[in-house]
């Protein structure tokens, strides 16, 4: 941008001029108080509008030019003509105020820096622009704060808050998620229970009508049982004139009659019995007698017998008394020897005539023995009886043998007597058997007798107890012993079927037969009542269909209530993980969802600022690189100015680039070599900052534009002078427009030799 | 079976300009409603439950006008705001006619043909799992339609979207899940409650969002829809087409990079911005970067004062720059206003932008010292 003219309606000291510059450079020469300043005052008011009037500056203008002041300006800009005026500020937005006021507006005095300040481009910039001072440095670290994470830094703080939130809030949508199944399974278990409840209710209301239907049941049955009971006991009674001790006699003289007509029968059969053995033995007996009778008589035959014994004997006599004398040295002569011989020795001995009782003995002995042989040969009267008896005997025996007939005649002796053991033998046999029989007939007889007599005795008895339970039986009404008995039996089958009855309803009742009838009717009452006098249903299922199944109905309801007591311990445990949950979690899970979303949210917001904060980091720096980058150029820029300034030294160099200050630069002394820039004198050191001003001033505006110089060279000689303004001619040549402001006339003179135009303020 | 898909059309009052706007919306919707089998309003018919005192009489003539197609209406978040709950019978929308209001909860059913519509009225802090316990499995044969007002939980763009702050919800929220909606054996979702369209599958089931007919918010940009939804007769499966809306206004959010210098020119830049809004979108402006605040604001100001009645919708502007004042600039300054000035220019998508946005706001609390606490740079 190359300024053509600039026009001064109203401003201050210059007010009604005009300047053309034509974008060629000038010199404006005025002493002090001309309006300097006021030039510049205007070329800013002119581009950029009047300053703000709350500033510091902005008050400055307002008190030095008023609220009216004017001033227009003509600039070249790309080749075209722009116009600007306070009024209508239009610089163009490449060239803004505060490029315009830091580099290209290079005021006297302006460059002096203390030596020993460090940064010389914030604290330049603060001195010319009266605002704050820029620290890259500060920036930088601060913006690294935000994206490197440093502890106890607060954005990393918040960074681990939010981690932390988000971690806390995911376990507690984990928790949620349970929280929502386990009130998932709550829901599931109400169910599982309210279908549990309504089964055990139609179970029970099942129950309840099995209960109704055996109660019908037993009720009816209990009924009925009442029924046959009063039957039972009407009928009781309508027999009721038969007592029971009646009964009991009859059943006595029954038995009694029973066993008389058995005793009866038997003895009737004993009676035929008993006759008709006696007419078989009566039979046998005749036999027998007619066998005796054939045979001898007993009293011949005995007749012969004891003859014929009686002859054997004395035959047997006789024939001993022969075989006497054979028995010389028999036995008892021995004996009698011996005896007499002991006698007389015991004799002798006792007589006290010992050494004879040998002697005696022998003597003894033989006196005996001879005795008893005399004795015993002593034909005496027994033979002669003996010898009669004998004879006597076998006439006898022949008389016997004669009187029995023929058939004995013939016989021996041995024959004889075997026939007449043999008919003795039959004779006995038959006698005893005669015998026999006619004990057993007698007996029989007598038995018959006795058994006749029994059997009167038990028919009569049994007439007299016919009789007597006839005549009672009339007394009863009872038309007869069947009748009675029939009665009797239906009695008995009465008092069984009552029994029976009774024990069935103290079964069926649960009653003791203690006072059977009034607890049965109380028990129907009961039933009755518990029915609520409902009538029965038309069919009734029998009892062990409907007890099965009460049964069954019991056990359900058993296993019902099992299960809905396993369901609601797991409810319970449900509830109460579920609020312990509820409790932890303090929220809903939506709540809890949306916390995390939230904090996902601030996460993503943070991560959204730090990588803003890096990229802006890099940005700075960057920035940083090439400030540093402008000031080295800067400084070579500067070098020959610098060496034109001064005259003397011939390099100037940039050690480091930051921080940019005294000691970054070194000057190049022709004899005493590198020294550092603090090492110059004030006004060499001035001349350096000029120098580098103008350069800067140069690099930081990347295409020539205008450069207003206000007493540049103040300090310098008028030899630096001329030399300076040399210098400056140099970025002239770069195409640079220089308005040099002075109230030096030389300087004015030189500088219009230059080429520069002259306008006087 | 085809029905028309609609939620979150937040009315007012008629008297007031948004008001006959909405109900203008919900006028174009009705007609395109002819020839359908039902109408859906998944929730948020109302902006507030106050507001229905005023849309009684011209509800009840636009669904009546309907028949015999079914208007269904599920009650949202915001229908149950500030006021008594107007579907619990006070009103007369054409219950007696074409109109249900399933509003008991858990939900209502209405039978319609082959299709079972379960409207499940919003509750806050509910979620599908615990709302579907009795809605049962699928039945052969049937098509079974959720009506649901809530937030869909396993959308995390759209959940994000629908918790950032600029979208904040009053009222609760209720939390749909895509598993439960497979596992009820839904065919098809009608969703309500986030304003952005989106559709998705879950399993054999079609969730879908229809978005807000008209902006309510300057973050509901793109052309508004509703869904028409037709059924298979025989998979009983949703295909779903977005049918634009003509007489619905978007929202275009619109970034509006200042820098030192700008200040004078901005009044042309909002006025060139607003003229060029012929479409009719609900503007919102948003001035960012780094300027002299004040300058900024009368020229926003101004511009909104010019532009007073001569839009479809009156234009929000924000401010949200740095205040360039009191403040000098040098060299360094100068080139971060350079360089942000060409980053803003070269930033071609809403990301970069606000990327944009921070860089200029951080560069320049950093390098004029001011605070760079999160604090100020979070909670703003």
């Amino acid at each position: 941008m190359k300024l053509l003219d600039i026009k001064t309606p109203a401003f201050g000291v210059l007010t009604g001029r005009e300047f053309s510059f034509g974008g060629k450079s000038a010199v404006l020469f005025g002493h002090n108080e001309k309006g300097k300043t006021t030039f510049i005052d205007a070329v800013t008011a002119a581009l950029y509008g009047p300053p703000r009037a709350s500033s510091v500056f902005g008050r400055e203008y307002y008190v030095r030019y008023g609220a009216a002041a004017r001033a227009l300006a003509a600039v070249e800009e790309c080749g075209s003509r722009l116009e600007t005026s306070s009024d209508a500020p239009a610089a163009p937005p490449d060239f803004p105020q505060e490029l315009f006021r830091a580099l290209l507006v290079i005021r006297a005095g302006e460059a002096r820096i203390p030596s020993q300040e460090k940064r010389f481009i914030e604290v330049f910039t603060a001195r010319v622009l009266g605002g704050g001072e820029i620290d890259i440095r500060r920036a930088m670290n601060e913006l690294k704060k935000i994206y490197v994470s440093y502890e106890r830094n607060s954005w990393h703080k918040r960074w681990l808050e939010k981690q932390d939130a988000l971690f806390d809030a995911s376990r507690l949508l984990q928790k949620a998620g349970e929280a929502e199944e386990l009130a998932q399974r709550k829901l599931e278990l109400a169910d599982e229970l309210e279908s549990r409840r309504r089964a055990a209710e139609e179970m029970e209301a099942a129950a309840a009508g099995l209960n109704r239907q055996m109660l019908h049941i037993k009720l009816a049955r209990l009924k009925d049982l009442q029924a046959q009971m009063a039957g039972a006991l009407r009928q009781i009674s309508e027999l009721g004139r038969i007592d029971r001790s009646l009964y009991l006699r009859y059943s006595v003289a029954q038995s009694e009659i029973t066993a008389l007509a058995q005793k009866t029968a038997e003895k009737t059969a004993l009676l035929a019995e008993i006759k008709r053995a006696l007419g078989e033995n009566t039979a046998l007996k005749q036999d027998i007698d007619g066998k005796l009778s054939l045979l001898s008589a007993a009293g011949l035959r005995a007749r012969l017998k004891n003859a014929e014994s009686e002859l054997s004997r004395k035959e047997e006599v006789w024939e001993k008394f022969s075989r006497k004398k054979r028995a010389l040295f028999s036995l008892p002569a021995l004996l009698s020897g011996l005896a007499g011989g002991l006698a007389a020795y015991a004799i002798t001995r006792l007589a006290g005539l010992g050494p004879l009782a040998v002697g005696a003995a022998t003597a003894g002995c033989a006196l005996a023995f001879y005795a008893a042989l005399l004795l015993a040969d002593i034909p005496s009267p027994a033979v002669s009886e003996a010898r009669k008896s004998l004879s006597a005997a076998a006439e006898e025996f022949a008389r016997a043998l004669e009187a029995l007939g023929a058939g004995w005649r013939d016989a021996s002796r041995a024959e004889l007597r075997e026939k007449l053991s043999a008919e003795d033998a039959a004779e006995i046999a038959l006698a005893e058997r005669h015998d026999v029989m006619e004990t057993l007939i007698s007996r029989a007889v007598s038995r018959a007798g006795e058994e006749e007599a029994a059997l009167r005795q038990a028919d009569g008895r049994m007439s007299a107890l016919k009789s007597q339970l006839e005549t009672e039986l009339a007394a009863i009404g009872a038309r007869d012993l069947g009748d009675l008995a029939a009665r009797i039996e239906k009695l008995e089958y009465l008092h069984r079927s009552l029994d029976e009855i009774e024990s069935q309803i103290t079964v069926s009742a649960d009653i003791t037969r203690r006072s059977l009838e009034t607890d049965l009717e109380k028990r129907i009452r009961e039933y009755e009542r518990r029915l609520e006098g409902a009538p029965p249903p038309d069919r009734l299922p029998p009892l062990n269909e409907v007890e099965s199944a009460a049964v069954r109905a019991g056990q359900e309801l058993k296993r019902l209530g099992a299960a809905r007591e396993q369901l609601h311990r797991e409810y319970n445990t449900a509830t109460d993980r579920l609020s312990r949950l509820e409790g932890e979690l303090g929220m809903s899970a939506a709540e809890v969802f949306a916390r995390v979303k939230r904090t996902e949210n601030a996460i993503a917001e943070i991560a959204r600022w730090r990588r803003a904060a890096e990229e802006t980091y890099q940005v700075i720096a960057e920035i940083s690189r090439a400030n540093d980058e402008m000031m080295k150029n800067c400084v070579e820029n500067a070098a020959p100015v610098f060496t034109a300034m001064t005259g003397i030294y011939d390099a100037l160099t940039l050690v480091k680039p930051t921080p940019f200050e005294p000691a970054a630069i070194t000057v190049r002394h022709p004899k005493l070599g590198e020294r550092p820039a603090e090492w110059l004198s004030s006004g060499a050191r001035d001349s350096l900052w000029l120098s580098v001003r103008m350069a800067m001033a140069a690099s930081g505006y990347k295409k020539p534009a205008f450069m207003i110089l206000d007493e540049p060279f103040l300090a310098l000689d008028s030899g630096r002078s001329a030399a300076a303004l040399e210098a400056a001619a140099k970025f002239e040549k770069d195409g640079w427009q220089i308005i040099l402001l002075t109230k030096d006339e030389s300087l004015a003179g030189a500088a219009a030799t230059r080429g520069l135009a002259r306008i006087d303020l | 079976m085809r029905i028309l898909h609609t939620a979150d059309l937040h009315l007012k009052n008629p008297a007031t300009p948004e008001g006959a706007r909405r109900l203008g919306v919900l006028g174009e919707i009705c007609r395109l409603a002819r020839g359908y089998d039902a109408l859906v309003i998944a929730g948020d018919l109302f902006d507030s439950a106050g507001e229905a005192q005023y849309l009684e009489g011209a509800l009840r003539a636009l669904f009546t006008e309907l028949r015999p197609a079914s208007v269904l209406i599920i009650p949202g978040n915001h229908d149950l705001l500030r006021g008594d709950n107007p579907f619990d019978g006070r009103y007369d929308f054409g219950q007696s006619g074409n109109v249900r209001l399933l509003a008991s909860a858990p939900f209502e059913v209405f039978r319609l043909g082959p299709a079972s519509f379960y409207g499940f009225p919003f509750r806050k802090a509910s979620s599908t799992t615990e709302l579907f316990r009795q809605a049962g499995g699928p039945a052969p044969g049937e098509i079974k339609i959720a009506l649901l007002h809530g937030i869909t939980a396993d959308r995390a763009e759209l959940a994000g979207w629908a918790f950032d702050p600029e979208n904040a919800e009053e009222g609760g929220e209720a939390v749909i899940k895509d598993a439960d909606l497979r596992s009820a054996g839904f065919s098809y979702a009608a969703l309500g409650h986030i304003h952005r369209a989106a559709s998705w599958s879950a399993g054999d089931c079609l969730a879908s969002y229809p978005g807000s007919p008209e902006s309510v918010r300057a973050t509901e940009s793109g052309q508004r829809t509703v869904n028409s939804v037709s059924f298979d007769p025989e998979t009983g499966r949703a295909g779903l087409e977005r049918v634009p809306l003509s007489t619905a206004l978007s929202a275009r959010r619109e970034y509006v990079f200042v820098f030192p210098g700008d200040e004078a020119a901005l009044p042309g830049r909002l006025d060139a911005l607003l003229g060029a809004n012929r479409e009719g979108k609900l503007l919102s402006v948003v001035l960012e970067g780094i300027a002299d605040l004040n300058r900024v604001r009368e020229a926003a100001a101004a511009a909104k004062a010019r532009w007073k009645g001569r839009l479809s919708a009156e234009p929000e502007f924000s401010l949200r720059l740095e205040d360039s004042q009191p403040r000098a600039s040098d060299m360094i300054m100068y080139a971060f206003l350079r360089k942000t000035r060409d980053m803003a220019a070269a930033a071609d998508t809403p990301e970069r932008q606000d990327m944009v946005r921070r860089i200029t706001a951080l560069g320049w609390r950093s390098l004029t010292a001011r605070s760079l606490d999160p604090e100020e740079l979070l909670d703003r």
